[in-house]
């Protein structure tokens, strides 16, 4: 229960590696849940499909979540997660590569607590994932759970 | 010598003519009664003598002398008788008896024989006072001679009773005749003095008339007639006065220039309008030769025309229009006029001098010249247009056409008909009747004719042709003709079909269009939102692998192995900022333009600021103008200042004394914005290619860059409707230009 979950919504490897590279570096010693695309995610957050049977009152203190994703976008996504009673309140973190105007509006408008983009320069990268960590897992007061 | 007053000369005539009557008179008179009683008294005479010679007879015939002598004696007594003689034939006198004044007759002896007369005629021999009358005495035959010698002062004494009674009588009588002509006279007289002085100031006061009691009627009439002339003379004055007023205000006003001269040729009158085209003023012109004053010349030889202009006012000929004129001012300028000049000729046709009429033809000659130009320009609009022209004579029905108008009927010139029904026939039969009943409501109505009509040409092609024509009238208003043009329409109604025909798949096909176009702008959209998202994911994975390499695997890489993952990186964070600026200048491209007023200066400051916190090791200094007012989007403005601003500052990185100047200017009413650094600057010669995406001027070792940023600015700038331009030399520094014209305002807010 006291374990923050961290659940990143990527489908690309590289980046799962390089985020998961970033945390490691940045002492983010939380569990990473990877969902490979969109639908996963759900499965995973609502105990359905592959994930049926989970334990759905483990939410993760945060969720990282790209757009683009196969089968089921970042904002599909989005908008269930903040359709359903019991992930409502759920910090998200849109991580994206695209810095389109209608991409962090969509973001916003379906709820999304944060837009970050992804810089190319790893360095950068870095940076923008220690202080996501920092922020969301230390600073951040969620709903009592 | 001043004559005599009119009066005394009357007078003195009068006066002459009565004495000299007077004295006349009593001469006859006198004369008359003188030879009257000399007639009387030679008959008497005469008688008394044959009496005496009678008695004498007898007395001679028997020599009784002393009988004689005392028959004289008592003759003697007889008045009248002063002598008497009596001498026989021979003329030895017998008796002789003299009357003497104091001496009583005596008898005398006979002395000195008796002179005889020996023709009749010397019967009678009168002597001053004396008259002697010869009697011859006979008794069958001439037997003496008797002379009685008569006394003729009773005569005398008469004459000079008449005489006296004369003057008795005529002197008191011309004295009276005189005081009373000389009343008579002066009443005429004073009236004619009068007159005389009426008529003397008639000059002076004419229209004044005079009153006077007429002395007679030939001075009432007098009086009259100089009242009448007074009269006459006003009136003709005034009316000459008019005249010579009329021909001044005439010679002022009229636009022609006048010049009138002498017999001699030399000027007497000139009016204004001379004045100013001669250059002569009239009063320094007045005198002088016409040749000097009106200088010609002729236009197309450049001679004078001084004699032609004197033979020409000599015979009152007309210079016709054909002559080309030139008048040369007294200033030498030149000027084309038409003139016309005439002989003044008083009313027994003597001459009397010339006038010269002449204008100012510059605006006449270029009217001519403009019209005629207009008439070739109409010509050769007619035939570049292809348009046909052609004319129907109403009354006469008659039709003129032009080649071109044959052309189009399909038939050769020559051959064209000239009458509206001949016309008609080479229309198409279904066209026909509503052409020919076109033209004739136009005839009739005047309404504008305008008509399209097939002809069928005898080739047996079919063209479609439009005429348009007009009405005109004659001076009395009656119809007179139509004129018309005519074109061919055939091929613009073939393409009108088309067009037609076009028109109704537009509606489709540009529904396809907008699809198409929609599809195309989709994909693009999409295409650009991959390469945001899908080109960059693997270029974080080199960075990020490089980076996790050189982090990891440290010491296994030697320095070319690290330099070459330093390498990669690199390469994978420029192409990372290539596709950043790539989709800036799309965004800017496809983003919509809202317009709102901006203060360029708080952006620029901003930039400049955060630049300068960037890399605090600059020293920078700049200059931002007060006001950097501009109409137009903020967010891409903000966008080409980034840009601007950006490269001057990364331009002259080299100085340490960077400056950046922003400023704005107006041109021609129009605003200007620069933004001037003194960096390394540019080669102008390839200023065109500093707006191209992706083209570079600097080496990227030297200045870091993609070449997409002044090409994003280009896009911003054009997107305002704007221009962008640069000036620069090598090392010199450049300056960026750029306008953002002002909307124009269509609303204003409510209040």
């Amino acid at each position: 229960m006291n374990e923050k979950i961290i659940l990143l919504v990527e489908d690309n490897p590289d980046d799962i590696a390089l985020t998961v590279r970033a945390m490691e570096k940045n002492k983010i010693a939380n569990t990473v849940v990877v969902a490979r695309d969109g639908a996963e995610a759900l499965d995973w957050l609502f105990g359905t499909g592959q994930h049926a049977g989970r334990d759905t009152s483990i939410q993760p203190q945060l969720t990282m979540l790209d757009l683009h994703l196969p089968k089921m976008d970042g904002i599909e996504v989005l908008q269930r997660i903040r359709a359903d009673e019991r992930t409502r309140h759920l910090p998200v973190v849109i991580l994206t590569t695209s810095s389109e105007q209608r991409d962090i509006l969509a973001s916003y408008d379906h709820g999304a607590n944060s837009y970050i983009q992804k810089p190319v320069d790893f360095q950068a990268f870095n940076e923008a994932v220690r202080q996501l960590g920092i922020y969301w897992l230390i600073f951040n007061r969620g709903l009592p759970g | 010598m001043r004559p005599l007053h009119l009066h005394s000369q009357l007078f003195l005539a009068a006066a002459l003519i009565l004495v000299l009557s007077l004295f006349a008179y009593a001469a006859v008179t006198s004369f008359r009664q003188t030879r009257m009683h000399r007639e009387v008294m030679n008959n008497n005479a005469a008688a008394l003598a044959r009496n005496i010679a009678e008695s004498c007879a007898e007395m001679l015939l028997v020599g009784d002398f002393a009988g004689l002598d005392s028959f004289a004696v008592r003759t003697l007594a007889l008045p009248d008788i002063t002598g008497i003689v009596i001498a026989e034939a021979d003329g030895t006198v017998i008796t002789r008896v003299e009357r003497s004044e104091q001496p009583p007759p005596t008898v005398e002896q006979p002395s000195p024989n008796l002179r005889v007369p020996t023709t009749p005629s010397e019967y009678l021999e009168t002597t001053n006072d004396q008259l002697m009358v010869f009697q011859p005495i006979s008794a069958g035959e001439l037997i003496g001679w008797a002379r009685i010698t008569f006394d003729l002062e009773a005569i005398s004494a008469q004459q000079r009773a008449v005489w006296e009674n004369s003057l008795l009588v005529g002197i008191p009588a011309l004295i009276l005749g005189l005081a009373l002509l000389g009343r008579v006279l002066s009443r005429p007289v004073k009236a004619i003095e009068e007159l005389s002085r009426f008529a003397l100031y008639l000059d002076r006061d004419k229209g004044a008339t005079i009153a006077m009691k007429p002395a007679s009627e030939e001075v009432r009439q007098l009086a009259q007639a100089l009242n009448a002339a007074s009269v006459g003379l006003l009136s003709s004055e005034n009316l000459l006065r008019a005249a010579n007023e009329r021909l001044a205000v005439t010679l002022r006003s009229i636009g022609e220039g006048m010049i009138s001269t002498d017999t001699e040729g030399c000027i007497s009158r000139m009016n204004r309008v001379a004045e100013q085209l001669t250059g002569w003023s009239e009063a320094d012109a007045l005198g002088r030769p016409l040749e000097e004053i009106f200088r010609l010349y002729d236009e197309t030889t450049g001679l004078p025309l001084h004699n032609v202009t004197l033979d020409v006012w000599r015979q009152s000929r007309e210079f016709g229009p054909d002559h080309s004129l030139r008048l040369t001012a007294r200033d030498g300028s030149n000027l084309p006029i038409g003139a016309n000049a005439a002989a003044i000729r008083d009313d027994r046709g003597t001459e009397r001098g010339a006038v010269l009429i002449f204008r100012d033809q510059t605006g006449e000659r270029a009217a001519r010249q403009a019209l005629r130009e207009s008439r070739e320009r109409l010509n050769l609009a007619l035939k570049a247009a292809h348009l046909g022209s052609w004319h129907w004579q109403i009354a006469e029905d008659l039709i003129l056409c032009d080649k071109l108008t044959c052309l189009m009927f399909g038939v050769a010139p020559e051959a064209a008909p000239t009458d509206l029904s001949g016309i008609a026939a080479l229309v198409a039969e279904e066209d026909r009747q509503t052409f020919a009943e076109t033209l004739r409501r136009t005839a009739a109505d005047d309404i504008p004719l305008e008509t399209a009509f097939h002809v069928v040409r005898p080739d047996g092609t079919r063209r479609y042709l439009t005429s348009r024509g007009k009405l005109y009238r004659n001076e009395l208003g009656t119809p007179w003709r139509i004129s018309g043009i005519l074109w061919d329409v055939t091929e613009q109604k073939r393409a009108e079909e088309e067009i037609r025909e076009l028109n109704s798949t537009l509606e489709q096909r540009v529904h396809e269009r907008t699809a198409q176009l929609e599809a195309a702008n989709k994909e693009l959209e999409s295409f650009t939102y991959s390469v945001s998202h899908d080109l960059r994911a693997p270029l974080r994975g080199i960075d990020g692998f490089s980076q996790a390499l050189l982090e990891d695997c440290w010491e296994h890489l030697d320095d070319t192995g690290r330099d070459y993952l330093g390498r990669i990186r690199m390469a994978a964070q420029r192409m990372g900022r290539l596709i950043e600026d790539m989709l800036l200048l799309s965004r800017v491209s496809r983003s919509d333009l809202s317009r709102q007023e901006i203060d360029l200066r708080p952006l620029a400051e901003g930039i400049l600021q955060r630049l300068a916190t960037q890399e605090p090791q600059r020293q920078v200094t700049w200059e931002l103008a007060p006001v950097l007012h501009a109409e137009g989007d903020p967010k891409l403005l903000a966008i080409a200042l980034d840009n601007l601003l950006g490269n001057a500052w990364k331009y002259s990185a080299r100085r340490t004394d960077a400056r950046i100047v922003f400023d704005r200017s107006t041109v021609d009413g129009e605003a200007v914005f620069s933004i001037r650094d003194n960096g390394v600057g540019f080669d102008m010669r390839y200023a065109e290619k500093l707006f191209v995406p992706f083209q570079r001027l600097h080496r990227v070792e030297d200045f870091p860059g993609t070449g997409v940023g002044l090409a994003t600015v280009a896009r911003v700038i054009h997107k305002h409707g704007g221009r962008l331009w640069a000036e620069s030399e090598i090392d010199q520094g450049a300056v960026f230009y750029f306008t953002l014209p002002e909307s124009p305002r269509t609303e204003t807010s409510p209040p």
